[in-house]
């Protein structure tokens, strides 16, 4: 196992105060805090290349490599021109392309690339995030909430939470599913 | 475009989510052993070796009691004199009435303190489970026991679901330590003074404990004392998966509370047909509704569905679903096929004051399959 270094798991916890664009200048500055822009988007991206390959394993390469590739085109970024998250998902999406061609997959271009819209980050307003958390806190029985947390935000795999609960993968996949259309009539 | 709920809930991610920490770690590890002139490639291959070993090296990131609340723990707990405060009144469920039925028997649960389920709730026991109605009447009662424990440790200790742990058996208690066991998971718990013990929804003493009682524990780290040690009213095996996962709970359905939709872990659902995990009907608008019910007929583009009202609905499809299930992605559920007599879910949207028993091919979200799964083989059997 490789050690969490020192610097990183210190900033971990703290909520970063600092703007993205001041983030990433003190990254481009040589200041240690890549980590936090890591921490900040692996959970959405590794989705987002899953929901794109339909392969976990492969999902987390995918996403590994973005951030890597990210990290080192990082000074060719203008932050105040798009987001970071954008960018960053974009890489992922051209990295998630080459990988279904290169593995002879059958891919639509337009498909793949309509699909990786649905699942582009969004930029929510606070007020609409604490409706959706107040909402997935009040998910009933409360074995949705645990799914919905450890697959959105704490960043599971189907397969290990299906192993942690001790439940096979479709009754997993139907309490998701349930979970979102709970979901949906709560915000709606 | 339309922001799906999958985007709305990553976005909402709180910061104080734990995340995927080998990954971090292994990205980091990348990133920092990255210059420019290494190729992607070699990053890609390290990675690899690591892979097969995520499950067993979780880092788990440990969460410390905050310090007003663990003083206002050794106050309550320390001593003998601990106040006696009812934390949650304690669930029971009664077997009021048996119905025979094609799929076995159904029952009618008569519930007190039961907050998630209410004061009644029909179930069914999984065919071929071997369990007795009175069986899933504990298992019900269990299940309201675990939501009040969750719903208390949550509220009161402030900590993450995951960090809920149940159901075990206490094997020994031996000074500072706590040895349970569940179906061959066996672990050991450190106690401390600011372990809180809980007993009938009420505080209680470590000295209340005795080998062979079930248990929760909420615990936040492998090398920390647990937090709480619950101790619970029935045996473990009730409050397991297992168990759980043999009973079919029958609830009014979501926009038709006249039906009954089956939930619940004795049952599962293969979808025959869905917009997608991320994306909806585009041309489905209103409530999100849904109906269950037995296959009577089918065409091409149209189901008939026999409702527990014995009422029959009529969903209109743009697609064939059964037969390009049945022809083309069967095989991934041991060539399962559906025919008539089978049991289907149906998601539609509907405005909320129509009640009609049509469901148009533009109103239609989702059907699926109910099954019920053996937890140890994974095998399917149609429900």
């Amino acid at each position: 196992l490789q050690k969490i270094p020192e610097t990183f798991s210190r900033n971990l916890r703290i909520v970063c105060m600092m703007e993205e664009a001041e983030l990433i200048s003190a990254i481009n500055n040589g200041i240690d805090r890549y980590g936090e822009l890591v921490e900040r988007y692996h959970v959405g991206l590794i989705i987002h290349c899953e929901q794109l390959v339909g392969d976990r394993d492969e999902a987390e390469d995918i996403a590994q490599e973005a951030f890597v590739k990210a990290y080192l085109q990082l000074k060719k970024f203008d932050p105040h021109r798009a987001r970071f998250s954008t960018w960053l998902y974009k890489i992922a999406t051209n990295l998630a392309l080459d990988y279904l061609r290169r593995n002879k997959r059958h891919v639509a271009v337009d498909d793949v690339e309509l699909l990786a819209e649905t699942s582009m980050p969004t930029h929510l307003e606070d007020e609409e995030k604490d409706e959706v958390q107040k909402a997935v806190r009040g998910l009933d029985p409360p074995e949705y909430r645990q799914v919905i947390e450890a697959y959105y935000w704490n960043g599971k795999s189907y397969q290990e939470i299906a192993d942690e609960l001790h439940i096979p993968l479709n009754t997993l996949r139907t309490w998701v599913r349930r979970a979102k259309l709970q979901l949906r009539e709560d915000l709606s | 475009m339309k922001v799906t709920m999958e985007q709305k809930l990553i976005d909402s991610r709180p910061e104080s989510a734990v995340g995927n920490e080998i990954f971090i770690s292994r990205t980091l590890a990348a990133v920092r052993g990255t210059s420019a002139n290494e190729t992607f490639e070699r990053v890609m291959r390290t990675t690899n070796a690591t892979k097969k070993e995520r499950f067993i090296m979780k880092v788990k990131q440990l969460k410390h009691i905050p310090v007003g609340l663990a003083a206002a723990l050794v106050l309550l707990t320390s001593g003998t004199a601990f106040a006696a405060y009812q934390l949650w009144l304690s669930p029971s469920s009664q077997v009021r009435t048996i119905e025979h039925t094609a799929k076995g028997e159904r029952a009618l649960l008569q519930l007190k303190n039961c907050s998630q389920l209410g004061t009644n709730a029909t179930i069914s026991i999984a065919p071929h489970s071997g369990l007795s109605v009175a069986q899933g009447a504990d298992a019900i009662q269990a299940y309201c026991e675990t939501n009040a424990v969750q719903q208390w440790a949550l509220s009161a200790l402030h900590v993450e679901s995951s960090s809920i742990l149940l159901p075990y058996t206490i094997t020994s208690i031996n000074g500072s330590t706590m040895k349970v066991a569940y179906q061959g998971d066996m672990r050991t718990l450190k106690l401390a003074p600011t372990t809180v013990y809980v007993s009938g929804g009420s505080y209680s003493s470590r000295a209340q404990l005795q080998v062979g009682n079930s248990i929760a524990y909420v615990s936040t780290g492998n090398t920390t004392p647990v937090k709480a040690v619950v101790e619970l009213g029935l045996n473990a095996t009730y409050y397991g998966t297992a168990m759980r996962n043999n009973i079919i709970l029958h609830e009014p359905c979501m926009g038709n509370p006249g039906e009954l939709c089956s939930n619940g872990g004795g049952v599962s659902a293969i979808d025959l047909y869905s917009y997608g995990e991320v994306g909806a009907n585009p041309s489905a608008k209103g409530d999100w509704k849904m109906i269950e019910g037995t296959l009577v007929a089918y065409s091409s583009t149209s189901m008939v569905l026999k409702g527990s009202s014995d009422a029959l609905y009529t969903v209109n499809t743009t697609e064939n679903l059964i037969s390009e299930f049945n022809t083309q992605y069967n095989h991934t559920y041991n060539g399962l096929t559906v025919a008539v007599g089978d049991t289907l879910q149906v998601t539609y949207r509907q405005p909320a004051s129509m009640n009609g028993h049509l469901i148009t091919s533009g109103e239609f979200e989702n059907a699926s399959l109910l099954v019920t799964g053996n937890v140890k083989t994974d095998a399917i059997q149609k429900y």
